[in-house]
């Protein structure tokens, strides 16, 4: 064998021996963006100078030498970006990612992800309340509360610092419907209406519509208010339990929170929290002053609220969601007023207690049936028990007056010096236990890129028991000499049922290269009640509606983008008392039908420089078919009937508008006026035994009491530094109706013990009468909020807190108002006179809140 | 009231937990040279290293135990935030520094310069939105572009210095980054008076495009006319300082100084 070929022996028997003495490494290329394999790729070991290229599944295997611990690999392809690895694990095959070589891009970041149809706002319909408006006005007082914010919209009527119940153009405070995540919520408040269920820190966003919104949404008579939770985010490169976490703490005077947020897996999320609110702190700093003023809490004011939401988004076209929220809430206030030690007084003690408790739970699938149809269910349960239950008694001796001696002595055989004796006790009881299930089934088929048509269909099933029971003294004239007589009263919905359907279909069309937009649809409702001895049902409501806009073309010059919007349509929702409906109100099938209001609005919307808007919307709105109620009094009993009318009217009009600037680095807020005129008749007037409780007992027109003419807000946030915040926020809002007080009476009213004593006691009453003229004083509560967050260095962790005072001018105010309220002590026939407007005080409160 | 410190204390205590440093184990040994250096090496090799000149920047590797001993860099951490949010990436990245003893200290050798490959892991919050999974890669990989080339453009474009000793203080290396290099970049913040126009009413939101087109390359006008190039600036500024002098750190000073274990 001569020197060559022994060299190639020897060359091909090293070579085997790499081979027979290497790890065959199974390595994969992909587009990291399009998952298809890569051929042709480069592959390179930088110590060894090894190549080989991927074939056309974009694999390649490469033999690695025995002994070798690691290798340094470089992937490289025409038009993607190179890429090195360190490879140590041989056993297992490799997949590299190549991605397109990259331009710089300069994507702007704040991206907020919308959901078509839950988020857009619409000119003439909607407003979109933006995340970092409800965190400076909603996040101070006493509560944070998303409400805060949406008080501040156009339409909106002023409802005074503790009350949740908005009245939206015109319209009655229970006729605006809230919605969660797509689940209408029947009871959203704590403390009977004083503040909401909503908190800012688990609100994505917020829209709220007092105009004419689609047939999609239905069972509200004045407005909707469209809350969206956070939605918890899954993603792709979950690594492990932990990676995307985010969560929250919030600590303020009253109030503890909690949130955490996190994926599950690559395909789920989830979102939890809860907040504990509870003043025993406050309380225990204003304990002597209050028990000074004989008032203490038999229960503190407390809130507890728990939230929970999940999505699976397995992929783009599915996603499942779980929705719950739980809350409790309860207050109890003694009032003892001093025993007098002389004996010319009657005392009064109270004892009142209010519980809450709302949970509900819903869940849904919204599906991409293909590209163009999306299919939403919905289901869900809802439990609220609410129980009130207060206590009353008036006791105490008292000396008659000269003046009543004189009058009445001689009648009575009353003599200067005599006394009288009361020991009166009232009470009364209302609980509500409501469970409630709905369910809804919506489509949207998109017919062509520019009609969407939309159909669905739903119910709501309400199951209620309310019992109302009480006892009450009025004077009874009819014998002549007038008896404070006790009567009583006992009413009891025991498992009334409600049953509101409904269907839709709405088309949605853009026309003009999506310059106008029509929105025309209709809807149909309706209600049946039941129970276990009577049933109503009434003639389903149809509710079309119409809305138009128009963007003009062409960017303009000082006024950009102006949009200009018609619309038109009917509302209706089921009263919210139809859930106490009892056999003894007498009502009939048929005879009964859904209060209503027609609605014509029209709008127009403009950009302004510096990144101002202005908005303009004026409004008719045509109440019908108002439900009101009277009590009929049995002379004999003194028991009180309820009288349920359906035939009351209402016109309501007005105009407002909103300057606002979004969200930006030095300074951002809003200006919004409203002005509504609103007139409502209650056909029915008083007498023959009849009393109404609203308008001014004739029959005739009256301005409802929730009603002001004017109401303006204003919110300014200044950021000198990008970590310091400085908002104001100011509301101004005229007076509500007045009654004025009438003559006072002063009578003889003969109360008999339970032995049948009779005594004779000294009353005084006022008449207070109706007025179309007279309003309370106007209110401005003027609230300052100071902020600060930043980051720990080199950390996620945030931190923020705040100071903020409420009201700052209600001590002010309180003393420049005429004391133009009267009232009158019913024993001394003593008149005090007091502000007639709701002023408040003055509320301090901070908190502090971190943040991942 | 009890209840209230019980929660402050459990958030104060996962507040502290939630650093964004690279976790290691048991440390074997930490080099420290120039004062401005530190490389802590783990008992099971990990080794981490961090410089003052580099804000919210880990080199990360491993360091073997042969001799002399090599670190192997794999990847970066990087992190910035500012009052309204923050922004963190890790890199697979590449480089072998070599330890050589001498005397009572070592030298460290650069046998193969630091070079950043392909993101890994990329996040981004922005007041309370979040960017995760595949669209947090993308955003916080297109930032780390950005600030990359900005780099580039001001050292080999401009000959600023390559490095940078802080973001505001004066120090060896000269005056702050933002008297210096943000002075530069954005004027109409930083007041000077060579732009054509100053009168924005918001600074930071209108930029002064004849600055622009006379200092930058046409590749950046865009981005400097938008405010990305602000943005970027304002909401990562340690990091950019961090990718400004990250070449200069790794691949010249390291071999400057002895390291010193302590």
């Amino acid at each position: 064998m001569n020197i060559k070929k022994l060299t190639a022996v020897i060359f091909a028997l090293v070579c085997l021996s790499v081979r027979f003495f290497a790890i065959d490494l199974k390595i994969q290329v992909m587009d990291r963006d399009l998952e298809i394999p890569l051929e042709g790729v480069l592959l390179s070991v930088t110590e060894s100078g090894t190549q080989i290229f991927t074939d056309a599944s974009g694999t390649a295997v490469m033999a690695i030498a025995d002994g070798t611990d690691r290798v340094v690999l470089v992937a490289q392809l025409i038009g993607y970006e190179p890429r090195k690895i360190l490879i140590r694990d041989f056993s297992k095959p490799v997949t590299i990612e190549l991605l397109m070589e990259g331009i710089l891009e300069g994507e702007e970041l704040v991206v907020i992800e919308k959901a078509i149809g839950e988020t857009d706002e619409e000119v003439g319909t909607s407003t979109v309340i933006e995340k970092e408006v409800i965190q400076s006005a909603s996040k101070m007082g006493l509560i944070e509360d998303v409400m805060s914010s949406v008080a501040m919209l156009p339409g909106v009527s002023f409802g005074g610092m503790f009350n949740s119940y908005l009245s939206v153009r015109g319209g009655a405070p229970g006729e605006m419907t809230a919605v969660q995540d797509g689940f209408v919520v029947k009871y959203p408040y704590h403390w009977g209406g004083g503040f909401s269920i909503f908190n800012p820190n688990m609100v994505e966003s917020v829209k709220f519509s007092p105009g004419v919104f689609t047939a999609k949404h239905g069972d509200a008579g004045s407005g909707l208010l469209e809350i969206n939770t956070i939605s918890p985010q899954a993603h792709s490169g979950y690594e492990n339990l932990g990676d995307g976490l985010s969560w929250s703490v919030v600590s303020s005077l009253s109030t503890e929170e909690a949130f955490v947020e996190m994926p599950v897996g690559t395909k789920a999320g989830m979102f939890a929290g809860f907040r504990l609110t509870s003043y025993d702190l406050s309380f225990e700093l204003s304990r002597s002053e209050m028990e000074k003023q004989g008032t203490t809490f038999s229960r503190i004011p407390y809130i507890y609220d728990a939230y929970f939401k999940t999505v699976y988004r397995p992929h783009d076209g599915f996603e499942w969601y779980v929705n719950a929220f739980a809350g409790n809430d309860g207050i109890g206030i003694e009032v003892t007023d001093e025993v007098l030690e002389n004996t010319n007084g009657i005392v009064n003690d109270f004892d009142f207690k209010f519980y809450n408790t709302d949970a509900f739970v819903n869940t849904g699938v919204k599906i991409m049936a293909g590209e163009r149809l999306l299919i939403n269910l919905l289901g869900g349960y809802e439990y609220w028990l609410a129980s009130i239950d207060g206590e009353m008694r008036e006791f105490g001796t008292r000396e008659y007056s000269d003046e009543f001696i004189d009058t009445f002595g001689a009648s009575f055989g009353l003599s200067d010096g005599d006394t009288f004796t009361v020991d009166m006790e009232s009470a009364f009881i209302n609980d509500i236990l409501n469970q409630g299930a709905q369910g809804r089934f919506d489509t949207d088929f998109a017919i062509n890129d520019s009609l969407v048509w939309q159909n669905g269909t739903g119910a709501y099933y309400d199951l209620t028991t309310v019992e109302n029971r009480g006892n009450y003294f009025f004077t009874d004239y009819s014998d002549g000499v007038p008896e404070l007589v006790k009567a009583s009263y006992d009413t009891k919905a025991d498992e009334t049922s409600v049953l509101k359907s409904f269907a839709y279909t709405n088309l949605s069309w853009k026309l003009l290269d999506e310059a106008m937009e029509v929105n025309a649809g209709a809807r149909a409702d309706h209600g049946y009640i039941w129970a276990k001895d009577f049933e109503v049902n009434t003639y389903p409501i149809a509710s079309p509606r119409l809305s138009l806009r128009y963007t003009l073309p062409g960017e303009g010059g000082f006024l950009k983008k102006q949009t200009f919007s018609l619309g038109s349509g009917i509302f209706s929702k089921v009263p919210f008392d139809a859930l106490g409906a009892t056999k003894e109100m007498g009502l009939e099938s048929f005879d009964i039908t859904m209060p209503k209001s027609l609605m014509t609005v029209a709008g127009w919307e403009t950009e302004l420089p510096s990144n101002l808007r202005f908005r303009i919307e004026g409004y008719y709105k045509y109440l019908y078919d108002r439900f009101y109620y009277a009590a009929r009094i049995d002379d004999a009993t003194g028991n009180q009937e309820l009288i349920i009318k359906n035939d009351g009217i209402g016109h309501a009009a007005g105009f407002d508008f909103l300057i606002d600037r979004k969200t930006s680095r030095y300074w951002d807020g809003m200006l919004s006026y409203s002005f509504i005129w609103a007139r409502y008749k209650d056909p029915l007037p008083e007498g023959n035994g009849i009393i109404t409780t609203t308008g001014d007992g004739t029959g005739g027109w009256y301005f409802p009491d929730f009603h002001r003419f004017h109401t303006l807000n204003f919110l300014l946030n200044l950021k000198p530094t990008n970590w310091m915040t400085f908002t104001t926020k100011l509301a101004f809002a005229t007076g509500t109706p007045k009654r004025v007080s009438g003559e006072k009476t002063m009578y003889p009213a003969v109360i008999t013990d339970g032995s049948g004593t009779d005594t004779v006691t000294e009353r005084y009453t006022r008449e207070m009468i109706y007025s179309d003229s007279e309003r309370t004083y106007f209110s401005l509560p003027l609230d300052f909020k100071l902020s600060f967050h930043n980051y720990y260095k080199q950390s996620k962790v945030q931190w923020e807190f705040y100071v903020a005072v409420e009201d700052v001018l209600s001590s002010f105010l309180a003393k420049m108002a005429p004391e133009d309220s009267i009232q009158t002590d019913p024993y001394t026939g003593e008149d005090t006179n007091a502000p007639s407007a709701d002023f408040s005080f003055i509320i301090p409160s901070f908190g502090m809140k971190l943040s991942y | 009231m009890k209840q209230k410190l019980i929660i402050l204390v459990v958030a104060l205590t996962t507040a502290v937990s939630c650093a964004t440093r690279e976790k290691t184990g048991p440390v074997d040994y930490r080099l420290y040279a120039g004062g401005e250096l530190t490389i802590t090496v783990a008992r099971d090799g990990k080794t981490v290293m961090t410089s003052t000149l580099l804000p919210g920047l880990e080199i990360i590797g491993e360091t073997d135990r042969s001799n002399p001993r090599t670190f192997s860099v794999t990847s970066v951490n990087m992190f910035g935030n500012w009052p309204n949010g923050w922004t963190h990436c890790r890199y697979e990245a590449s480089g072998t520094y070599t330890f050589v003893e001498s005397g009572n200290g070592l030298w460290v050798n650069v046998t193969a310069p630091l070079e950043l490959w392909e993101i890994e892991k990329g996040e981004i919050r922005y007041f309370d939105t979040y960017f995760r999974g595949d669209n947090g890669l993308h955003k916080a990989r297109q930032r780390v572009d950005r600030m990359k080339e900005l780099a580039r453009f001001l050292k080999t474009d401009r000959h600023f210095p390559k490095v940078s000793g802080s973001m505001k203080k004066k120090t060896a290396y000269g005056d702050g980054f933002i008297n210096v290099q943000g002075a530069f970049l954005f004027p109409e913040y930083y007041n000077r008076k060579d732009v054509s126009d100053i009168g924005c009413l918001e600074r930071g939101e209108t930029w002064d495009s004849g600055y622009t087109e006379k200092e930058f390359p046409e590749h950046l006008h865009d981005l400097r006319n938008s405010g990305s190039l602000w943005r970027d600036f304002e909401e990562a500024p340690q990091m950019l300082l961090s990718l400004y002098n990250l070449a200069f750190v790794a691949n010249e000073y390291i071999e400057k100084f002895q390291l010193y274990r302590r």
